[in-house]
């Protein structure tokens, strides 16, 4: 690739630079530019940790690690990110343990790969230990006084320097008897180390501070199998949860030779499916939380006899025990309908502290609250003080700082929506238009009032219409200074009030985006800013999944276009519990349910495959089509049943079986007063030699401007248009048969028409691995893999066309078209790692596209599809010349004015959303992941918007004079031939 | 003495003959060739029963050489329910058999409307699609058109199928090679022009001696435009 680079310097420069210069390929903004149209949110996804910072800030931000990978500090007053670390990706990056005392602050990562100190004010690493790993995944880290970390991973346990991450000892591990190692544990000057042997025993091996064994012993556990749950407590207790028989097993670390069992019926709790233990931290003494449900806790207390309940906490969702000085309290909340109530107990005396009795408010779309880490002081006259994090279902942290007034309910101060690092679906709804233009659509909408009704109609529009008018003017007159002080109020006051009503602007450029999250939340998000409109949360919301691929489905029943009908969305997914089918249907705009419960409508049938009909209903409403496991297809809502009735002989649907490697095409008959479908065609893959790992469509709909290409010599090149066809891709593995043998990844690409179940191109790539991205839109596929023969990325495209001639120019079939399309390919280098990738729609389709890379580097970059063309040709004539395709490079050209995202990066991206604004030349872009970031691309530059300095006055005057001169000599021009005729 | 040696050479003849009809006949299949059954079905419902319609001669996927032999006309039953089908609008199914056939899962299937099948005249062309190592991954039908037509007195009975097979190919790779040596090339040229190029200093620049030229006397001729009108009365 360097050589590229090299030779592209001295090669014919001057012609490549002339075409890549009518390219519009810069996209950079201005300084003033940024944040006025894009704006970008930082998340951290599920919260699995959380700490009080304790050293130099202390109080002021809170420390928490996530499942996503990542390790940040979040300011206290307004819960934005003080820094946050993004930790690699895979199970490289996974934390295993997050350790935070004073001034320490240490990850375990990686199933035990990589120790990192890092620096709690300013998020730097101050020190990186790696070490060999863990083979069971299973990995702990404790410290074990000032001057030792102990780091234990399946084979050895570590003795680490926690100021310099010097290995100061190691002590390897006994491997007999399958024993997987869990957990460390100090207590006094003994390190313990906990390992079991599924249904055999507990291993415990003594290890002291100087890294020498003191003993290995085994205690008999026979009942230990793969759902056993084991915790550690303060105080060296070994407790096990079995869920066979529901009871707990208790083991003293320090000199326990058995295992004592309490069951839950003697403790007087309730057995349930999901009971999970939870630590208790700071303290001494062996006590553990155990949830038996959302809101009901129980607090126990281990002795050497067994398990005692210490206190029973029914209906308490979250708990914790804090001590401040040497008292220590137990929090409480308790979820009643839109409060939280905290109650807190003294330990000791098990009294309620009246004092420090709270309620909070709280909305019902968090679900239950999962955790607290309460923050205890003493304020200035003595009295106790606390503010506490929320860690709630719906993945959100909230932060309760105090009651203003003794007995006012306490405000959340802010929160973090993290489910929003999980979007799964986006669509972005068209706002509706304003009141006037709404009432303006009312009377020319209805057909069935008379003259006089019509007639008032009319007259209040205008009314309206003359008073909005006038408003306007006055805001007008009153000035910008009003406005301005307006905004800093506004700072000031949080970003919930400042926003104005949902109208469209008048290009449609802002929108109403619906994001939904594999949390199980449904968020409407403001384009304008980000700021969340509403949102819905369903605990038993699940996303479908296969192949390591999460999905919700999204569903745009109807657009805002049809006033008075409300536009509608619809949520499909599966139900936690039972895995049926999950719906949900709101109004967009304004999120409020419609046609199923606010809770959701689950179904009594699995989801197998899904679809949209062909046509609207009367009311301008696209039924959704539902087909369970017989085959039956079910139509959602069912009033749309009649259109299915009507148009069932054009509904095809297919079935991609990655277990099986078939693909099943079906179609709609009716049977019995139901409709079923019937397989029609079938494809065999051959699962033997690869799975299906991505079957993309066309995004349905899709506008397409031009038909056809208009070559170098005049004549057109027609593209294939198949709605139906979708791009299957399989990956596999084959072992080479030359000298040197190994084994090597393949990919395969079919191209399918989904509704005959014909081929209409195939192609494979030896030595090529996935991840595989697909974009595919109009006639042409775009994928990327990995060239394992080069090691490098590289970028293809297919385009397909119909040849000279159109089959049929006003309609296709896919019964009657052309079987076998000509079938153009080339393939780029792409020089840099990318995560995803999407192509821009506009309204018309009008605009050249652009494709966007979400890069690993974290930049979004925009090329246009012009560079990935099949057409490139090596060597330019005057015919490509004409037609406008830019000579062949092997590689793709990364242009740092074409990054869109200039320097806000973005991580781990997951997808890309692009919508198509009321603008022709302009697209709207979110790039969703672990942050979300929108903004929008002109690909062919503003084309249909006047520049700002345009010269209006000039323009009018040439006009007008040209107006005037043709009206002048016209007139000359009839006098002179009026005195000529005269002669 | 020539008979053995005429015998020799006939062997090594009849050598040459077998050697070359083996590297004709195609070295893909065992015995030249591999043939599948098609069975096609008029049913309409969920669970339609196929017959044996013909057989595909599979010559060679790479050369795209397959035949389709029919096993017998339809029969005027079938027929009936063909005519059936396209008056109900129904479909004309098409099943090859890629495994023993004990399942359902040993077949790949396709169909077309069967009114494809009367308005073409029995005349059907059938795709077989093949994957790199010739297992066959689907097949699909095409007709010439998909109208209906009245099909009342219809009564062609005898097929008119042909085959075509297309093969998985290799996807396109960046071609490094052609540009590296487009590059060379021009390099090359380059230096070839640059060497050669040993024309006078007049040759080589006259493009921008002679506006240089131009614009001096031009330029000049504005002072003296007096004196040369001058001159031109005089004359």
């Amino acid at each position: 690739m360097k050589k590229f680079g090299r030779s592209m310097m001295t090669g014919n420069i001057l012609l490549l630079l002339g075409v890549l210069q009518t390219l519009p390929i810069s996209q950079a903004l201005y300084e003033d530019q940024i944040g006025k149209f894009d704006w970008h949110q930082q998340y951290v996804g599920k919260i699995t940790d959380m700490f009080w910072d304790q050293s130099f800030n202390a109080g002021k931000r809170v420390l928490v690690s996530s499942e996503r990978h990542v390790l940040a500090s979040v300011h206290s007053h307004n819960g934005s990110l003080a820094w946050r670390k993004v930790l690699e990706d895979g199970p490289r990056g996974r934390i295993d343990k997050t350790l935070h005392s004073g001034n320490l602050l240490v990850t375990l990562t990686g199933g035990g790969r990589f120790v990192r100190k890092w620096n709690a004010g300013s998020g730097l690493a101050d020190w990186e230990v790696s070490l060999p790993g863990s083979k069971s995944g299973r990995a702990d880290l404790v410290q074990c006084g000032r001057d030792l970390l102990a780091v234990m991973i399946q084979d050895a346990v570590y003795g680490l320097d926690p100021r310099s991450g010097r290995q100061k000892w190691s002590v390897a591990l006994p491997q007999s008897y399958q024993v997987v190692y869990t957990h460390l544990f100090t207590s006094g000057t003994n390190l313990f180390v906990i390992g079991q042997s599924l249904g055999q025993q507990v291993t415990r091996v003594t290890v002291d501070m100087e890294g020498v064994v003191r003993s290995t012993e085994s205690v008999k556990a026979p009942w230990l199998s793969e759902s056993t749950q084991c915790e550690v407590t303060n105080g060296g207790v070994l407790i096990c949860y079995r869920s066979e028989d529901q009871s707990l097993q208790t083991l003293t670390l320090t000199d326990g030779q058995v295992f004592k069992s309490t069951s839950l019926q003697i403790l007087g709790l309730e057995p349930s499916e999901e009971i999970s233990m939870e630590t208790v931290r700071k303290m001494e003494e062996p006590l553990i939380f155990l949830r038996t449900a959302k809101n009901h806790m129980a607090l126990l207390e281990l002795t050497k006899d067994g398990v005692k309940l210490k206190k029973d906490l029914p209906s308490i969702c979250a708990a914790q025990v804090v001590s401040l000085d040497d008292k220590s309290m137990l929090f409480t909340l308790e979820r009643i309908p839109g409060e939280l109530k905290m109650k807190v107990y003294d330990m000791e005396t098990g009294s309620e502290m009246a004092d420090l009795y709270q309620t909070i408010t709280y909305l019902p779309q968090h679900g239950y609250p999962q955790r607290i880490e309460v923050l205890m002081f003493k304020k200035r006259d003595l009295r106790l003080g606390c503010r506490f994090a929320i860690l709630s279902e719906d993945y959100s942290m909230q932060m309760v700082l105090k009651a203003e007034r003794d007995g006012s309910p306490g405000k959340i101060a802010w929160r973090r929506e993290e489910a929003l690092a999980y979007v799964l679906s986006v669509e972005m709804i068209d706002l509706p238009v304003s009141e006037n233009q709404a009432k303006y659509e009312d009377e020319f909408g209805s057909h069935k009032d008379d003259i006089a009704t019509m007639f008032m109609k009319r007259f209040k529009t205008q009314i309206s219409q003359l008073k909005t008018y006038i408003q306007q003017q006055l805001q007008k007159l009153q000035g910008h200074r009003h406005h301005h002080h307006d905004t800093e109020a506004m700072a000031e006051s949080g970003s919930d009030d400042d926003d104005e009503d949902l109208t469209r602007d008048e290009f449609n450029l802002n929108k109403l985006i619906v994001l939904v999250t594999g949390a199980g939340k449904v968020f409407g998000v403001r384009s304008t800013n980000g700021h969340i409109e509403w949102e819905h949360f369903f605990p038993e919301l699940a996303p479908f999944d296969g192949n390591n691929q999460q999905k919700l489905l999204l569903f745009v029943q109807r657009t805002t276009a049809h006033f008075p009908n409300p536009p509608q969305c619809t949520v499909v997914g599966k139900h936690k519990g039972t895995g049926n089918g999950f719906l949900f249907s709101f109004n967009p705009i304004s999120g409020e349910p419609v046609d199923t419960p606010p809770t959701g409508q689950v179904l009594n049938y699995r989801i197998t495959q899904t679809s949209m009909l062909g046509e609207l209903d009367d009311h301008f409403l696209r039924g959704i089509l539902l087909m369970d496991p017989d085959n039956q297809i079910h139509v959602f809502p069912g009033k749309c049943l009649s259109v299915l009735k009507k148009t069932f002989g054009s509904q095809y649907m297919f079935v991609a079986d990655r277990e099986t490697g078939f693909i099943k095409g079906y179609r709609t008959v009716p049977n019995q007063g139901k409709f079923l479908m019937e397989n029609v065609w079938t494809v065999n893959l051959q699962k033997k030699q690869q799975t299906i790992t991505q079957v993309v469509g066309k995004r349905p709909l899709e506008q397409v401007h031009s038909q056809g290409r208009v070559l170098g010599d005049r004549s057109v090149l027609y593209r294939y248009l198949n709605p139906n066809l979708v791009v299957v891709v399989t990956e596999g593995e084959f072992i080479e048969q030359s000298q040197r043998g190994g084994v090597f990844n393949t990919i395969n690409l079919y191209l399918l028409d989904s509704v005959t179940g014909h081929m209409v191109f195939h192609c494979s790539h030896k030595r090529a691995k996935g991840p595989i991205t697909v974009v595919h839109s109009e006639n042409w596929v775009v994928y990327n893999y990995f060239n394992q023969k080069s090691r490098r990325l590289e970028m293809a495209v297919l385009e397909l066309y119909e040849g000279k001639e159109q089959s049929n120019s006003t309609a296709f079939s896919s019964f009657s078209s052309p079987r076998q399309p000509l079938v153009l390919r080339q393939s780029y280098i792409m020089p840099l790692f990318i995560s995803t990738m999407a192509t821009t729609v506009t309204e018309k389709g009008i605009t050249s596209k652009q494709i966007i890379f979400a890069l690993k580097l974290g930049g979004l970059l925009a090329l246009p599809k012009a560079l990935l063309d099949p057409r490139r040709p090596l060597v330019p004539t005057q015919e490509t010349m004409e037609e406008g395709t830019i000579p062949y490079i092997p590689e793709l050209p990364v242009n740092a004015e074409a990054i869109i995202n200039y320097n806000q990066s973005l991580y781990n991206v997951q997808g890309i959303h692009t919508s198509p604004a009321g603008l022709e030349s302009t697209s709207l872009v979110l790039s969703y992941g672990l942050d979300l970031y929108f903004t929008r691309v002109q690909p062919s530059k503003m084309f249909d918007v006047l520049k700002e300095d345009f010269d209006y006055f000039f323009i009018s005057a040439v006009l007008l004079g040209m107006f005037v001169v043709t009206i002048a000599t016209q007139k000359l021009s009839a006098r002179r031939a009026l005195s000529r005729a005269w002669k | 003495m020539s008979a053995p040696i005429a015998s020799s050479t006939a062997a090594i003849l009849f050598l040459v003959v077998i050697g070359l009809c083996i590297v004709w006949a195609d070295d893909e299949f065992e015995g030249g060739s591999r043939t599948l059954v098609l069975e096609h079905s008029f049913d309409s419902g969920l669970n339609p029963s196929f017959t044996k319609k013909g057989m595909v001669v599979l010559k060679s996927v790479k050369g795209n050489r397959a035949f389709f032999s029919s096993v017998a006309p339809l029969t005027s039953d079938e027929l009936e329910k063909l005519k059936m089908l396209a008056k109900k609008n129904d479909i004309y199914r098409l099943r090859l058999q890629t495994g023993s056939g004990s399942s359902g899962e040993d077949y790949v299937t396709t169909y077309t409307p069967a009114c494809g099948i009367m308005s073409s005249n029995l005349s059907d062309h059938v795709w077989i699609h093949f994957d790199q190592t010739g297992e066959v991954m689907g097949i699909s039908l095409e007709t010439a058109t998909s109208q209906c037509v009245n099909g009342d007195n219809f009564s062609i009975q005898d097929w008119n199928t042909s085959v075509e097979v297309t093969q998985t190919l290799l996807g396109p790779s960046p071609d490094t090679q052609s540009y590296i040596e487009k590059l060379k090339r021009e390099e090359q040229e380059r230096a070839k022009g640059q060497t050669e190029d040993k024309r006078s200093f007049l040759a080589k620049y006259w493009m921008y001696i002679v506006p240089v030229v131009l614009i001096m006397m031009l330029s000049g001729g504005g002072d003296q435009q007096g004196g040369g009108g001058g001159g031109g009365g005089g004359q």
